[in-house]
């Protein structure tokens, strides 16, 4: 902010370093994809996962940082930026090792970890940026990336569909929301997160609540709350499983790290009622994501408003967390355990996908006998997300319940716990069809060492974490600090 | 003679429901992403409107206007490289022909 002369004292590269690493990977990947030829077209894949384990390994330390500036006030150093970047990294490493095995052998096998690897740079950039034209930035990073991910297979009709109503609602949404974050700007003289928090206070409310609803346009389309979630069930049923379920993960977590980020610095107290709008918005996306899921026969299209159903929970604890402390940890492990269950879940639509070219409900009939493993994954992943103890999504489900409790907003507390009935419903309709129903074809399932390797750490993490929560809570405690 | 800031965000705000309009209205794919680039337009005027009447001094603003002029440039790339692929391969650009995916 203090310009050009204080340019010496703005740098701090250490403060970029696992940015850096993956960056610079997915630069010198690029190249590198072209050339691949044979045996050496795993070699990207395996580079970029190096970068990814290397990028958490230099994450780590900062879970412990004094929370800091860095770039002129416009990068945040501190343990909020630490957690959500390590979520962003665990949820790119997973969809990777499910990728890997997916694209085997096919021509797109190079060419994923590059979109993969810039997709979560700008994640993790969103998690950490307190300026506004970084954050227009890195949603805009993050999305790109997708929306090719996405394209992978050219030819496939289904995802050539998905790319264009991602790219068009995408395009749209993040530039309506930029047109918001001018307005913050405009009302305080900064684009600085903290600065608009302290310039705001004496702000013309009408205008505050005009940005603030231009604004949740974008989070909302990235979070795939209602009613911006029009993109997600058709997305995530034409892209190809792996991606799908990187695209439901990634994104998602980066944009709950960049809108608490934005409502706890820029919006302190609760300017242009929030929390209220916010809550609103968590009631109507939990029930509507699990109304229709109810009626879904494709098992993509089903896992889309299943993670529709989840934002709205997790939004729940957002509601309230200008107000209790106990909300911030509660959403940071609710986003693990999320991401956890729902990777495992595409991991094995994946795997089903690749063997029987379909997703529909029927493919997984029988699979009981015909992949024990990979039938016992998918049941772990879908009792999690339905929260049956004592598996993680259980704990994340009672944390978020009780910080809505304690923020007083009771009434989405039980429309929450009635939502998660019904929602049992549909998740047990699958279980079912795996093991109480014939199986139709006698085949077994798609081999591959990267799918064992995610559907293995998915479900020991789930098993883990959800006997013992106080672990993951005690970490994500750790991450609830956020320079402020 | 100078002109008002408020001047200014009038013709942002015009722009901005132009864009809108646009990206709803329009049935062509490409329609739709010369919408959007009305949108980003909004955006930059706004920007250096609002960083000459509030923070003439701070130029970070700038930057802002520079990187949604970039963002543009970039979603232009990506949009237009997509629709030529999809016209490529079925011979249109209209977004009603692609409703294939279950509601």
């Amino acid at each position: 902010m203090t310009g050009g002369v204080a340019m010496g004292g703005c740098m701090d590269l250490g403060a970029v370093a696992p940015e850096m690493v993956l960056a610079g990977t997915a630069l010198a990947l690029v190249p590198a994809a072209g050339w691949a030829r044979g045996r050496w077209r795993r070699l990207p894949a395996a580079l970029a996962l190096l970068a990814l384990l290397a990028a958490m390994g230099l994450t780590v330390p900062m879970l412990t940082a004094t929370p800091r500036e860095a770039f002129c006030g416009t990068y945040a150093v501190d343990p909020f930026r630490a957690f959500y970047q390590l979520v962003i990294e665990a949820g790119a490493v997973v969809s990777l090792l499910s990728l890997a095995s997916h694209f085997r052998a096919s021509e797109q096998e190079p060419h994923h970890p590059v979109a993969l690897l810039m997709a979560t740079v700008g994640g993790m950039g969103l998690a950490a940026a307190t300026d506004l034209g970084l954050i227009v930035l890195f949603l805009q990073m993050v999305s790109f990336p997708s929306y090719l991910l996405v394209l992978l297979v050219r030819s496939d009709g289904p995802a050539q569909e998905a790319t264009l109503k991602y790219f068009l609602y995408g395009a749209a949404a993040l530039a309506v929301m930029a047109y918001g974050l001018t307005f913050l700007f405009g009302l305080t003289g900064s684009l600085n997160l903290r600065a608009i928090g302290a310039g705001l206070a004496g702000a013309d409310r009408a205008w505050v609540a005009l940005a603030f609803g231009l604004v949740v346009v974008g989070y909302g389309f990235e979070m795939t709350l209602v009613p911006f979630h029009v993109w997600a069930p058709d997305v995530f049923q034409g892209g190809t499983a792996p991606i799908s379920g990187f695209v439901s993960v990634v994104p998602k977590a980066a944009a709950f790290a960049g809108l608490l980020r934005l409502l706890l610095e820029a919006m302190p107290g609760a300017l242009a009622a929030w929390p209220s709008v916010l809550a609103l918005m968590a009631a109507a996306t939990m029930t509507f994501g699990n109304l229709v899921a109810l009626r879904q026969a494709s098992l993509k299209r089903l896992l889309a408003y299943s993670s529709i159903a989840q934002a709205g929970y997790m939004l729940m604890a957002v509601a309230v967390a200008g107000r209790v402390p106990q909300a911030l940890p509660a959403i940071g492990y609710y986003v693990v355990a999320y991401l956890l269950m729902n990777l495992a879940a595409f991991t094995v639509v994946a795997q089903v996908e690749r063997m029987s070219g379909s997703d529909g409900l029927a493919t997984v009939r029988g699979l009981g006998r015909r992949a024990p493993w990979s039938a016992a994954a998918l049941t772990l992943a879908l009792l999690s997300l339905a929260g049956v103890p004592p598996l993680a999504g259980f704990a994340g489900k009672v944390f978020l319940l009780l910080a809505a409790i304690d923020g007083d907003l009771a009434w989405l507390a039980v429309l929450a716990a009635a939502n998660m009935a019904v929602a049992l419903s549909y998740y047990v309709a699958v279980i079912a069809e795996m093991y109480f129903r014939e199986p139709e074809r006698p085949e077994g399932m798609a081999p591959g060492v990267g799918y064992a390797f995610a559907l293995g750490l998915c479900s020991a993490a789930t098993l883990a974490f959800g006997i013992a929560p106080s672990v993951l809570r005690g970490v994500a405690q750790l991450g609830a600090t956020l320079l402020r | 003679m100078t002109v008002p800031l408020t001047a200014y965000l009038v013709v942002g705000a015009l722009l901005f429901a132009i864009g809108l309009y646009t990206v709803v209205a329009q049935r062509s794919a490409v329609m739709i992403l010369m919408g959007v680039e009305v949108l980003l337009n909004a955006i930059g005027l706004n920007v250096v409107a609002f960083w000459r009447f509030t923070a003439p001094g701070d130029y970070a603003a700038q930057i802002f206007a520079i990187l949604v002029v970039t963002v543009g440039a970039v979603e232009m790339a990506i949009g237009l490289a997509l629709v030529l692929l999809l016209y490529r391969q079925r011979r249109t650009a209209e977004v009603d022909a692609y409703a294939d995916l279950k509601r």
